[in-house]
């Protein structure tokens, strides 16, 4: 597909994939790309990398929002951080004092660590927030780093079953969900035992604040799990060329489909170096050492990519994968220029 | 005594073949040796040739003289009680307990607790015994890792008396020992890579007093006598040429900047093959994690 058929196609770009994959560049790119033909666009991204900061002239510790200009249009960056994001949620529903007492009870302050490092709480409320505003042509978002990457569609889900388990956990602990007395009695004596009553009384007060919270993420849950379906909504898979990692993509599409959303685009990124080329260079007898050592590294490379495009042929995909070049981007500064360059010549 | 080997590190820096090298270079050198395993169906999984799933913390035997098991939170828990509670109808009772499962879910520190307990657990001598010598951890990527470790300590803050306590304190213990448990922090050689491990690298000195050791991973070398760099040469081999050396130059320079700052810098080449052929090069590995 050609960019200006996704353009005219859809409105809001997920960049899906596991850690280190290259995707807060990848999107970034995406949307300065998006902005210079003269789109206002909105970039959400979570818990950016340092590069993305300097490219946007950013503070990473303290701004949470950016209007980057470029030309008669903008891109909005907006910046996930978790931790300040539920801080500040907690303090204006129960104020700055009561937030303060929770989080000396240090049990508290990790479980607020633990629901920010997960981040889909945040992501959801925030994006939910971006798209509602219809603010943007263009949405693009930068998903969080998960194990599997179609994770990040199912975090609505994952949210409202949070809270319905944390209601099961509350009225354990209150005592009152247990068919026999029993059975309650077996249950708490071992609890007890394990974890001691000091335990299970600090964990009352958690469930007490974090329930509180409930119907507003619950209601941005519902709302997003509804707007990621639409066909307007494109998703893509960015994945690194190792053979391994690349049976994940069998199990997102499967995840996909279960979900009733379209397949994902595939980009296969630093999936060569810039300087392979498609047939291997002959003639080079003159030079031994170096014609042994050019074999060594062009092999590696070209199997490689070869074992990429048999796997993704087999899968008979109907969708587009797109195959980009690692380039010197390792050893200087990103550009987002030159990675703008890129895409460009891939997606035209 | 057993000792703890972490290897942590950024996403896709290649934390899951250098652990898989150090448990390889332990059984080499005779140790009874397990890999540990903290996401299902892991790329270290499925790259050591497993498509089976793992049941519970059972270990299983890999072709490269170690073990590789499988340690999610949840199986750990269930094992504990499971021993503790000798009683099989009532540690049933409580396993199958749906509130507990939701607990287990959602309970702060529950899951990293019992994980830890687990893995501290022979030093400590309690629990089901874990005959190895050297357990290593692929653990989890660096913000969760931070999380993970700091969870003896704020349990053991907030719940200051009764076994929960007790527990915490003893496996802070354990893993503060720098004689008991050492930390691998795996970074590239790339300039935001570099920028990240350092930061790591600062977080756990600073909020855990611990200190690491660096491994720089995917190190590229040039072969020595290379014939140099010459106009005669197709262009295209002078555009390969020329990459090498750029990168090469890079990493050097880095590589000599990472050892000013923090000392020994273990280095684990650029293999050019796959995980089975990397792993079955005994040479190679035996020279891996020696410098001094």
């Amino acid at each position: 597909m050609k960019l200006a058929d996704y353009l005219q196609k859809y409105r809001v770009f997920l960049f899906v994939g596991n850690g280190g994959t290259g995707k807060t560049t990848l999107s970034a790119t995406w949307a300065l790309e998006l902005a210079s033909r003269g789109k206002k666009v909105g970039l959400m991204t979570i818990d950016p990398a340092r590069r993305l900061g300097e490219a946007f002239g950013m503070n990473l510790e303290t701004d949470d929002y950016k209007r980057h200009v470029v030309g008669d249009v903008y891109v909005d960056v907006h910046l996930i951080h978790s931790q300040k994001m539920i801080r500040d949620f907690i303090v204006s529903k129960f104020g700055e004092e009561k937030y303060k007492k929770w989080n000396e009870n240090s049990l508290f302050h990790q479980v607020v660590t633990r629901l920010a490092e997960n981040q889909s709480l945040s992501t959801i409320y925030k994006l939910a927030q971006i798209l509602r505003s219809e603010e943007y042509d263009y949405v693009v978002v930068d998903t969080p780093p998960v194990n599997h990457a179609a994770d990040f569609f199912r975090s609505p889900q994952r949210v409202l079953k949070l809270f319905k388990e944390n209601l099961l956990a509350k009225t354990v602990l209150e005592g009152t969900s247990f068919s026999s007395r029993a059975s309650q009695k077996i249950f708490s004596t071992v609890i007890g035992v394990l974890a001691g009553g000091e335990f299970v009384r600090q964990m009352e007060n958690f469930f007490a604040a974090f329930f509180s919270l409930q119907s507003e993420i619950v209601e941005a849950a519902e709302y997003l799990a509804q707007r990621l379906k639409n066909p307007q909504v494109c998703y893509f898979l960015v994945v690194s060329p190792e053979p391994q990692k690349l049976q994940e993509t069998d199990d997102v599409l499967a995840d996909f489909k279960q979900q009733g959303i379209s397949a994902p685009h595939v980009i296969v990124n630093r999936a060569y170096p810039d300087w392979l080329s498609a047939q291997k260079i002959t003639g080079l007898e003159t030079w031994p050492l170096l014609q042994n050592f050019y074999d060594k590294v062009f092999n590696y490379y070209h199997n490689q990519m070869k074992r990429v495009e048999e796997k993704l042929q087999r899968d008979q995909r109907e969708v587009p994968v797109y195959f980009l070049p690692e380039t010197s981007a390792h050893t200087s500064e990103v550009q987002l220029a030159d990675m703008q360059k890129i895409l460009n010549e891939v997606f035209l | 005594m057993q000792h703890i080997q972490w290897v942590t590190g950024k996403g896709g820096v290649g934390k899951s073949l250098v652990a898989a090298l150090l448990a390889r270079k332990f059984a080499s050198e005779g140790k009874r040796t397990l890999l540990v395993d903290m996401v299902p169906e892991s790329y270290l999984s499925r790259s050591l040739g497993f498509s089976q799933p793992f049941q519970g913390t059972t270990a299983q035997k890999t072709p490269y003289g170690f073990d590789l098991a499988l340690w999610l939170g949840e199986a750990c828990l269930a094992e504990y009680v499971q021993y503790w509670v000798k009683v099989p109808r009532v540690s049933g009772i409580f396993l199958s307990n749906q509130w507990l499962k939701s607990l287990i879910y959602l309970a702060p520190g529950l899951r990293e607790i019992a994980f830890l307990g687990k893995l501290t657990s022979q030093t400590r001598r309690h629990g089901p015994p874990l005959n190895y010598d050297v357990i290593v951890v692929d653990a989890v990527s660096t913000g969760h890792f931070l999380a993970l470790l700091k969870t003896p300590l704020s349990l053991s803050q907030t719940v200051t008396s009764g076994p929960m306590y007790e527990q915490s304190r003893q496996i802070h213990q354990v893993l503060q020992d720098p004689k008991l448990t050492r930390t691998l922090l795996v970074t590239n050689l790339e300039r935001y890579s570099l920028h990240e491990s350092q930061e790591l690298r600062t977080q756990l000195q600073e909020k855990l007093q611990q200190d690491c050791q660096l491994v720089a991973n995917k190190v590229f070398s040039v072969p020595k006598d290379l014939e140099p760099l010459s106009t005669a040469m197709p262009e295209e081999l002078q555009k390969f040429l020329k990459a090498q050396y750029d990168v090469k130059n890079y990493q050097d320079q880095a590589l000599q900047e990472l050892k000013k700052e923090t000392g020994t810098v273990y280095q684990i080449p650029f293999f050019y093959t796959d995980w089975s052929k990397t792993l079955e090069n005994r040479d190679e590995i035996s020279r891996l994690f020696t410098e001094v």
